[in-house]
């Protein structure tokens, strides 16, 4: 059986009408013009592209690689598949809904598995981290405050009395800082840097909320979340890049807000973690968690405008409760720090 | 400017501007659609991640040779050669380079910090040196592995031409604050063209950087008064502007490309991508493609007889360097 086409011998850009038969392991060409053989392929050689629509097909061979064969007959494209060496079609061409669904879940899968992978994957990375490199990043953001840091000894004092009592055995080996700046915030920096704002330190009404507060941010430097938290942004953006390859810029969602999104869902679970552990802390110090769970309530008319799913803490008012009333502790034993120390601690940024 | 055979009762002035006979005219069109080419998408998606990211050169590929394959020009489709091997060992060799340019800062560092910055300061420059030399390779590539009727395009061999171009009216632009730009993309696109060739027969390109200059500072200044509406308006009388000064052979290129069609594109894929989150794009570029394509042609006759095979250049190194450094020219 012979079938018509098109030949291209890749010298000059000149079709010439051909006919094609298949024979035992080749497919021969033929000039319908001269009747002779313009092309005898090796079906092993050869290769079928069929990434066209429109019904054309795109016939190549190895041996002579600027020829092609062009062909519009289907029926010898249903020849030629399966009996050359290689070829390429459009993907579902046998069904095309249920191709697509079918990528689509799998998709998905794979999305979730990286998903839900990735944090696991950077707790456990950042473990394993060297404190030493660590405290080498956090050094690199150090300039970024320490121009305004107050230094005053009275207050250093206090602050070490305060690390003492929720860190007797000096397990955390944290720096600590008193930040000049009008926002109530404290965070912890990479390598173990605590930074507690002025502002936060004048609107605590007593030690133990500043204590609260610390024991929060300890628990961060103690579970490595600050370096759990850049890995895991690395690996989002890497992940990201992987996966999507060239196709990055086919979607609408910039990465880098869908990146933010998955981040602070895991900033919440981080944030949830140190503000439990934290009241375990207090517990141990006998400190009353009274002080931390009064903060949050006081925090929550400003910081609970957010949707919480739109922020990198879960709201005020989960973690008052998680706090329960306040009480819920054993008994505290004294203040975090005498009426002395956190009078100093609270002036630490004034001028002599 | 532009000028329509229709209106001219289909005589088409040849470029030595004497009016011949009937034009045979070569049209262009794409017969893509946006359902095959989602499922392709999905397909490489998936074959990517699954892969984690090994698969993406050959997702390239393939989807070059979907767009080439489907656009059609007087009878013909061009055809993609590239191979996934080839731009995966691309990749590989610009990724070793990057690593050189990550690595041998880093270990000097441990040495001397001082050198470490003059070094990173010397690949710096480098690496702004080499912009034009990736473009020009991975225009390189991409022509070499283009072939319609079996014959390839081609750029000639050697990217100094168009380097001194690029770094000397970069130059210019910024010491003019930009007035300068408009005739330094004309030069560009001179060069690239007039390099270019179909086998062994060249393009050629006359458009006058002052006529360029001309048409863009207006183009500029009623976008600024438009609050950017005229830009489409602009593209347009730019893009006729260049396809009407560009030859093959007697042939020349023509454009009916008009600033309302091209509103109407940008309208349908900002709407459509916002409103589906992105996935209506392969829609959006099939349909954007076919318009495009439709506005396109060569006028004239081309003896195609006469052209012969170009020699083939161009690795896939150039293209993977373009990717990595994002000059855009990823299709």
């Amino acid at each position: 059986m012979q079938w018509q086409a098109e030949f291209a011998d890749g010298q000059a850009p000149v079709m010439q009408p051909v006919l094609v038969r298949l024979e035992p392991g080749e497919l021969l060409v033929e000039s319908v013009a001269s009747g002779e053989p313009v092309a005898r392929w090796p079906l092993v050689e050869t290769s079928l592209d069929e990434l066209q629509e429109g019904g054309v097909a795109i016939v190549q061979c190895r041996l002579q690689p600027l020829a092609q064969l062009t062909i519009t007959d289907p029926a010898l494209a249903a020849e030629l598949r399966g009996r050359v060496g290689r070829g390429e079609r459009l993907p579902g061409t046998g069904n095309r809904r249920r191709f697509a669904i079918a990528a689509t879940l799998a998709i998905a899968a794979l999305a979730a598995g990286i998903y839900f992978s990735i944090p696991v994957l950077a707790r456990a990375i950042a473990q394993r981290v060297p404190l030493a490199y660590e405290r080498e990043l956090g050094a690199q953001l150090l300039p970024f405050f320490s121009n305004e840091y107050c230094a005053d000894s009275k207050a250093d004092a206090a602050l070490a009395e305060l690390e003492r009592r929720l860190d007797p055995r000096g397990e955390v080996a944290a720096e600590l800082h008193v930040w000049r700046s009008d926002m109530v915030n404290a965070f912890a920096l990479p390598g173990g840097i605590v930074v507690i704002s002025e502002a936060l330190l004048k609107e605590a009404s007593g030690p133990d909320e500043v204590a609260g507060v610390l024991a929060h941010e300890l628990e961060h430097v103690r579970q490595r979340h600050v370096m759990s938290h850049f890995i895991r942004a690395t690996l989002l953006a890497a992940g990201w890049s992987v996966a999507v390859g060239d196709y990055a810029g086919l979607m609408v969602i910039d990465p880098t807000t869908a990146f933010n999104l998955v981040n602070l869902r895991f900033s919440r679970e981080e944030e949830a973690a140190a503000d439990a552990a934290a009241a375990t802390t207090l517990d141990r110090a006998g400190v009353s968690r009274r002080g931390l769970h009064d903060f949050f309530q006081r925090l929550r008319e400003d910081t609970d405008v957010v949707p919480a799913w739109l922020s990198n803490h879960p709201s005020s008012e989960s973690r008052a409760q998680l706090l329960g009333t306040g009480d819920d502790g054993p008994p505290a034993s004294s203040p975090a720090l005498d009426a002395e120390a956190f009078e100093a601690l609270q002036r630490a940024c004034r001028e002599e | 400017m532009s000028m329509d055979p229709a209106a001219l009762g289909n005589v088409f002035p040849s470029p030595d501007g004497a009016a011949r006979g009937p034009a045979i005219s070569h049209r262009f069109r794409f017969h893509g659609t946006g359902n095959s080419l989602f499922l392709l998408i999905l397909k490489n998606l998936l074959l990517t991640m699954l892969t984690c990211g090994i698969y993406a050169a050959w997702a390239k590929t393939q989807q070059r040779k979907f767009m080439w394959q489907n656009t059609e020009f007087h009878g013909q489709r061009f055809l993609y050669r590239g191979t996934g091997e080839e731009l995966f060992v691309g990749y590989i060799k610009v990724a070793a380079c990057y690593a050189v340019f990550i690595l041998v800062p880093t270990l000097i560092r441990q040495f001397s910090p001082e050198a470490a910055i003059a070094v990173q300061v010397v690949f710096g420059l480098g690496l702004l040196f080499l912009i034009p030399f990736a473009i020009y390779w991975s225009r390189a590539y991409l022509l070499s592995r283009t072939s319609w009727r079996g014959v390839s395009f081609a750029l000639q061999p050697g990217a100094k031409p168009f380097a001194k171009v690029f770094l000397g009216g970069y130059l210019l632009t910024l010491l003019t604050l930009g007035v300068y730009a408009p005739v330094w993309m004309n030069r560009m696109h001179a060069i690239s063209i007039n390099r270019t060739s179909f086998g062994n027969m060249p393009f050629r390109y006359d458009g006058k950087d002052s006529e360029v200059w001309k048409l863009t500072m207006k183009g500029w200044l009623l976008s600024i008064c438009t609050l950017g509406i005229y830009y489409f308006w602009y593209i347009s009388e730019l893009t006729r502007y260049q396809l009407d000064h560009t030859y093959l052979g007697d042939a020349r290129a023509h454009s009916t490309l008009r600033g309302g069609a091209l509103f109407r594109i940008m309208l349908v894929y900002i709407f459509g991508t916002t409103f589906t989150l992105g996935l209506a794009f392969p829609w959006i570029a099939c349909y954007a493609l076919e318009q495009m394509f439709e506005t396109m042609s060569f006028e004239g006759d081309i003896d195609f007889a006469k052209i012969g095979k170009a020699e083939a250049t161009g690795n896939a190194m150039g293209d993977g360097l373009a990717d990595a450094m994002d000059l855009g020219l990823s299709l």
